[in-house]
């Protein structure tokens, strides 16, 4: 969006330097579908800010504006109190986005990939190594440098990705759904490296749809459904005095009482609606042809653990300062959806 | 057989549904329609003609069949037997398999392989291509008008046959290509091999023709008079292969050979079994073995440790390890070298020849660049987060394309010199090799300029790196269009030094033949800087759409 399109009315300070990212009235559009609708958020410098909503509530959408892959149809957005659209590759050196899976070039291995990542960005290759180097050693992939990323599992894929958009050291760091499919180990690991790095001063900004996980690492947070905010602040501000979940559901809406699916039965009863084709249809491949066998309601699915070693005790994770929530963080100002 | 039509008809659904989506599609799809129309128009009075052929020539040549008769069956079935090797085997190396029906896609839905495969081939044959073929060939009846009504009837019978066939042993080898080979090895030795059945295949002919008239060097009736005998062997020889039974069969009604009528219906039929069985055991083996899980490692920095330190030499050392790795790529360093090696067989008698080498490889080499990004796919988006500027880009990927064309250029070259006596005659070789090598180089820079420029706008699909054999829906037709612009604007853009060209040989001159290949090179390189520059503007201005494009590519390809 070049500036002389925005609208006479706009103010013409763009979002205050204690912004890293500022958004107000974006809308964006795919023919009739309004995927983002006069959207207004600032989020503060230093915040761990999660976007949540539902599926296709335009979180991706927003987050690809702000990014520069994706031109919005109207509004503005800035980075670090700079412009995005006016000059694009600016912002996008001074941010990192994770890439999804797909967005890779998977057949590099691990280690030709951060350097290439390193020096996309303009680095040398000599710094470019080195940094290459740390982040693997940050990221536990030390061992799998020189296999192709296509030979990743999932894990080690998202890791990989997320590396990719550290190497340059952005202040502001974009992630759709980071911990998605990420061991829990890991998902702890990266999850220290993201605080820190909020630690020393960096943004991070995550979509996600796993409440519990917002609630845990997030100093901000933001619920957007039908492509407009619903509520942004801090999680307390924004839980208020209520469960994250519960409160994100209120938000949303369309939680519909036990919903009932009349022929859905699991293979019991008879419904007695003559619906329930119990019997396999003479189409199935001949494995499929017998019933399966499921375990005796009586006989437990899972044996019970044998103590067979002494349990160790939990090793704490993350540093003692950082437990058991969240600290507040006061430095940071509270979000709010910018008023007109 | 109810699930199988279902699945034809979701062919079709997916077909409508992309033409919805898209008005480049639909312009190709019209194109290609327009295209099958003009075959089966081209075809159809092309059989007519042929049909009058009997009546030209009534004289006996077999106890059964008369010479006209003999000349319609040699048509036929070599004519027949080309087409179908072509349509069964070309699609190994060029344009992969054109269906959009990935049987991956059908797995959890409990559907038996019996079922899926006869879908996936039902399908096929409802496709454009298969109904033109065989819409050509039903009306190509006529060709048979004057060898009576049960030659007739018998040839509306084979050309469902034919077709049939050729669609099931065309997905039968794709299938097994799709399935056996995994490795970029693998693949590059199917696609040498291939290309090597199909020279030999063309050879075949010239050089049955050229025995069968020899000592006569003067050409002319007398030549195709003595060549006869042998182009009947010939079509006897094709019409024991599955590709030219089928088109043998009228033949063997008019001559009242039953028997040998048995014999070639056998093969017909047994190749399409056994087609079908290949299929199937793909699929099955597909479904139960899933795809290899070799770890592939490679030590160190490799190409990222060769090129220059900078943001565009990032993009040459990525590219240059995608050359390495890729299966696609495959393709674009095997034909320089088969074309060298065509043409030096072709250039044994006349050492001038060889000379197309270096030309065709500049003409031909930057249609692999002319779609970069689309081989890039999704991995795009790594340059558009990172904001790499696109004239960095475009010359990251220039240099990789310069130095491919340049080797593969001057090595032709260098052959065509030493085929030609080397540097033992004075002065002429010097100036032919710097003529020809200047003209080559510059066109394959000028096409390269175009290339970058090109890959930007006019992108199409391309297959999966995983599975370099197939092709997303809609790719078979917009993909004969757009590197055809490729082609043509190389050509335009070369016009200034072909200009000088001619007039160095229409004068004489021997100046200006030298001058031909310093013009060449200026004109190339003065197109190269330009194509980066402006493809490095227009792709600043457009990477939104360019990410929205291959995404939309991508969805094609699942």
């Amino acid at each position: 969006m070049t500036q002389t399109e925005r609208p006479a009315w706009e103010p013409e300070a763009l979002g205050a330097p204690s912004f890293a990212v500022s958004i107000t009235h974006l809308s964006k559009s795919f023919g009739q579908k309004r995927a983002v609708n006069d959207l207004s958020l600032n989020i503060p410098t230093g915040s761990f800010f999660g976007l949540v909503g539902p599926n296709g509530a335009g979180k991706t959408t927003t987050l690809n504006m702000t990014t520069g892959l994706l031109m919005p149809d109207f509004g503005n957005i800035s980075i670090l109190g700079q412009d995005v659209w006016s000059d694009v590759n600016r912002a996008k050196r001074s941010i990192g986005v994770m890439p999804e899976a797909g967005q890779l070039f998977d057949r590099l291995t691990g280690n030709q990939l951060l350097v290439y990542s390193g020096m996309l960005r303009g680095m040398k290759r000599a710094e470019a190594i080195v940094r290459s180097r740390d982040l693997l050693a940050a990221f536990d992939l030390t061992a799998a440098a020189d296999t192709m990323v296509t030979d990743y599992s999932a894990g080690m894929t998202k890791k990989i990705a997320l590396a990719t958009a550290m190497i340059h050291s952005p202040r502001i760091l974009f992630l759709d759904e980071p911990f998605e499919s990420v061991d829990p180990v890991s998902s702890a690991n990266l999850r220290d490296i993201l605080l820190e790095y909020c630690e020393t001063g960096g943004t991070v900004i995550i979509s996600s749809h796993v409440m519990a996980l917002v609630e845990k690492m997030c100093s901000h947070v933001a619920v957007i459904n039908k492509g407009t905010v619903r509520a942004a602040g801090t999680v307390a501000e924004v839980a208020a005095g209520e469960d994250l979940e519960d409160r994100f559901l209120d938000l949303v809406g369309g939680r519909h009482s036990a919903a009932h699916i009349s022929w859905l039965n699991g293979g019991g009863e008879d419904n007695g609606e003559g619906h329930a084709p119990v019997h396999p249809s003479p189409d199935l491949p001949a494995q499929f042809a017998q019933p399966t066998r499921f375990a005796h309601p009586n006989q437990p699915m899972v044996q019970p653990l044998q103590p067979a070693q002494p349990v160790q005790p939990a090793q704490p994770i993350q540093q003692p300062a950082q437990q058991p929530n969240r600290p507040s963080r006061p430095a940071v100002p509270p979000a709010a959806p910018t008023q007109e | 057989m109810a699930t199988a039509l279902r699945i034809m008809s979701l062919r079709w659904a997916l077909t409508m549904a992309a033409l919805k989506k898209s008005a480049w599609q639909t312009i190709g799809y019209v194109i290609g329609l327009l295209c099958a129309l003009a075959c089966v128009a081209g075809a159809s009075i092309a059989f007519y003609f042929l049909g009058t052929v009997p009546n030209l020539l009534p004289v006996p040549f077999t106890d059964q069949l008369t010479m006209g008769a003999e000349i319609v069956r040699i048509v036929m079935v070599l004519l027949g037997s080309i087409v179908g090797i072509l349509w069964t085997i070309m699609p190994l190396t060029l344009s992969g398999d054109g269906s959009a029906l990935e049987p991956r896609r059908f797995a959890l839905y409990g559907i038996t392989d019996r079922s899926l495969t006869s879908g996936i081939i039902l399908s096929a044959l409802f496709g454009v291509p298969a109904l033109a073929a065989l819409l050509s060939l039903l009306i190509g009846v006529s060709a048979y008008r004057q060898l009576g009504a049960a030659t007739m009837v018998t040839a509306v019978f084979s050309a469902f046959i034919a077709v049939i066939l050729f669609v099931t042993v065309s997905k039968a080898l794709i299938a097994l290509a799709g399935t056996l080979i995994r490795s970029k090895r693998g693949q590059m030795i199917l696609y040498v091999s291939v290309f090597a059945l199909f020279f030999v295949a063309l050879q075949v002919p010239s050089q049955m023709l050229a025995s069968g008239g020899d000592g006569e060097s003067s050409s002319g009736g007398l030549e195709w008079v003595l060549a006869f005998p042998v182009l009947s062997a010939v079509a006897t020889w094709c019409s024991w292969t599955p590709w030219g039974a089928a088109f043998q069969l009228p033949f063997d009604v008019a001559q009242g050979e039953y028997g040998i009528f048995v014999a070639h219906l056998a093969i017909c039929c047994v190749t399409i079994a056994l087609a079908y069985v290949v299929s199937l055991w793909c699929l099955r083996r597909d479904r139960l073995q899933g795809a290899d899980s070799k770890v592939t490692t490679a030590k160190g920095l490799s190409w990222f440790s060769r090129v220059p330190d900078s943001i565009s030499g990032a993009v040459s050392g990525r590219l240059a390890q995608y050359w390495q790795r890729d299966g696609r790529f495959a393709m674009g360093l095997i034909l320089p070298v088969l074309l060298t090696i065509i043409f030096a067989i072709r250039a044994r008698q006349n050492p001038v020849a060889m000379w197309t080498a270096p030309v065709t490889i500049g003409l031909i080499y930057p249609l692999f660049e002319s779609n970069n990004l689309a081989y890039d796919g999704r991995a795009f988006v790594m340059h558009a987060v990172a904001g790499v500027k696109g004239s960095a880009d475009r010359w990251g990927r220039a240099r990789v394309a310069v130095a491919i064309s340049v080797f593969f250029i001057v090595v032709t070259s260098l052959i065509a010199v030493f085929m030609a006596g080397g540097f033992t005659q004075g002065v002429e070789p010097i100036m032919t090799l710097t003529t020809a090598m200047g003209g080559s180089l510059g066109l394959a820079f000028a096409g390269i300029g175009l290339a970058e420029v090109l890959s930007v706008v006019l992108m199409y699909p391309v297959p999966s790196i995983d599975k370099p054999f197939s092709s997303p829906q809609g790719r078979a037709v917009s993909q004969g269009f757009f590197p055809f612009f490729q082609m043509i604007g190389s050509v335009i853009l070369i016009l200034p030094t072909a200009a000088v060209l001619v007039a160095a040989l229409l004068t004489g001159s021997t100046v200006l033949l030298w001058l031909v290949g310093l013009v060449g090179l200026v004109n190339g390189i003065g197109f190269l800087i330009l194509g980066v520059y402006l493809g490095g503007k227009i792709m600043d201005r457009r990477t939104p759409k360019i990410i929205e494009t291959l995404d939309n590519f991508a969805s094609l390809q699942k």
